[in-house]
């Protein structure tokens, strides 16, 4: 179902958003039919007589529908869980429809997200079919590829860094997709550092924040000259951090950053619940991971397209094109 | 022991756990006085506070520098053994966030108190219920709310009365009211 691109060396898979894996769910309707000629006039009666449809917008107020008498519409009422019965028939009873055909018919509860959705929600009653702008944003440039390929590789060497070094193999790098660099790049901390919580995820994190903060410091120094011998000095360390840093392309310097708005995350290891918040909390673009981890973020809790989440990144699972080639 | 014996000795109980969410909130209004979310935490361990912590996103520029976090962190490289938080327990004015929740299972922490839900990010309750879930990294723990609920909710709702100037687009508040009607304080 998800969308295959290769990057060079990789195979990027785009997981899934919960709204894809939705499977059909109907709701109960109240339904008249009718003739064509009829259809205005009873669309007009339903909107004062009966509550509004609430949250069904997708779903067409008419179906045509072939019958014995010949051609007629059956028109939606209103949902079942809004009136029952007698209400609705009292609401009626005195009117110009009171020997209307009524029934209960279903409708899909929510919206087709997929084609794949809309031809299987649109055989139980027509819908409007709109596609999530997000699922577009599996296509990518040949630039952008070939990026995708080297932040993906970086991730995967850094990660035999990890084995010299003893600690969990696991490494994270942030990309800014724009000007298509490594922002921030860290192996997984937790052994060197005795704390348990060190994990590169939240380290890469951690350095694209102190890199904001030491350039805001800059701008602000810059700003406002000063003549004691602390000025200059305090500058001076500008550029070391800044050979320092991975990043030196004008356009990140000039980046008015927002946390890691809009930036990719390259990681060795699907992120633990931990490290997927983080990049949640930190409005982060596109999550790349390479293996996944059962007890990870997207894995348990599909985190990146997670209803109740106020941010949503779109989502790649990686694996190596020899790798793949060997399976099968 | 009798039902009203077990019964005195949870009020007691619930008394000392009262008096650590106090120190708790005294983080959250120094983190409100520095114009961050006002959250604030503090670790016990063995009947004495061993950690504190607030809110500091907004002058890190780090969107994942919760109260928690910081507080562990600046536990950790002050010397505290990472093996102890298996006796710790934790007291902190809104309930975890779901990545706080999760750092806290990783940690192995024994338990958890809490002021208020919190309905956005909660990982204990209001969101996901990562405190719990089978089949995650670290070890589930117990975790209660309530604890000076309202306080809490005071506190942030001070603080999104006023204007968040870091937000990409900042919302004029001018219009906002402070409510209380419905809070016990």
């Amino acid at each position: 179902m998800a969308d295959h691109t290769r990057c060079g060396d990789y195979l990027v898979e785009r997981v899934p958003i919960e709204e894809e894996r939705q499977k059909l769910e109907t709701e109960d309707v109240y339904t008249a039919r009718i003739t064509a000629q009829q259809t205005s006039r009873i669309l007009q009666f339903a909107s004062k007589s009966f509550p509004k449809l609430d949250g069904i917008e997708h779903v067409k107020r008419v179906r045509r529908e072939a019958h014995e008498s010949g051609d007629t519409l059956l028109v939606i009422l209103c949902q079942c869980k809004m009136l029952d019965r007698d209400q609705l028939s009292a609401r009626i009873r005195d009117t110009e429809w009171a020997a209307l055909d009524i029934a209960v018919s279903k409708v899909p509860a929510t919206p087709p997200y997929t084609k794949d959705q809309f031809d299987r929600w649109k055989a139980v009653w027509p819908v409007a079919y709109r596609p999530l702008v997000k699922l577009k944003q599996a296509l990518f440039s040949a630039d952008e590829k070939e990026y995708v390929h080297q932040c993906l590789r970086l991730a995967e060497e850094l990660c035999k860094q990890c084995d010299m070094a003893g600690g969990r193999s696991v490494a994270a790098v942030i990309g800014n997709p724009q000007a298509r660099r490594v922002v921030a790049q860290a192996i997984d901390a937790t052994t060197v550092s005795g704390n348990p919580l060190r994990h590169a995820v939240m380290c890469c994190i951690a350095q694209v924040a102190d890199y904001e903060v030491a350039r805001e410091a800059r701008m602000t120094q810059s700003q406002t000259p000063k003549l004691d011998a602390t000025g200059p000095e305090s500058n001076a360390a500008a550029p070391l951090k800044r050979a320092h840093s991975p990043c030196g392309a004008a356009e990140i310097d000039d980046r008015s950053g927002y946390l890691c708005e809009g930036m990719d995350v390259f990681s060795s290891r699907e992120p633990c619940v931990m490290c997927t918040m983080a990049l949640v909390h930190s409005r982060i673009g596109r999550l790349f991971f390479l293996d996944s981890n059962s007890g990870g973020g997207i894995s348990q809790y599909s985190m990146h397209s997670h209803r109740q989440l106020n941010h949503h990144f779109a989502c790649f699972k990686c694996t190596r094109a020899e790798d793949r080639a060997s399976e099968s | 022991m009798s039902e009203a014996d077990t019964e005195r000795d949870n009020a007691g109980l619930r008394d000392v756990r009262l008096r650590y969410m106090e120190e708790a909130l005294k983080m959250a209004d120094e983190a409100y006085e520095a114009a961050e979310v006002p959250v604030g935490c503090v670790f016990v361990l063995d009947g004495v506070i061993v950690g504190r912590g607030r809110n500091e996103t907004n002058v890190a520029k780090n969107g994942t520098r919760h109260a928690e976090l910081v507080a562990i962190d600046r536990m950790l490289s002050g010397g505290f053994d990472s093996a102890d938080f298996s006796k710790t327990e934790l007291f902190v004015t809104v309930e975890p966030c779901v990545m706080c929740a999760s750092a806290l299972r990783q940690i192995n922490i024994n338990r958890v108190f809490y002021g208020c839900a919190n309905e956005r990010f909660g990982g204990c309750e209001s969101v996901l219920r990562v405190s719990s879930d089978a089949g995650l990294d670290g070890s589930p723990y117990p975790s209660q709310g309530g604890y000076y609920r309202d306080q809490a909710i005071l506190m942030l709702r001070k603080f999104y009365v006023r204007e968040n100037v870091t937000a990409p687009q900042p919302r004029k508040k001018a219009a906002r009211e402070l409510k209380t009607q419905d809070l016990q304080l």
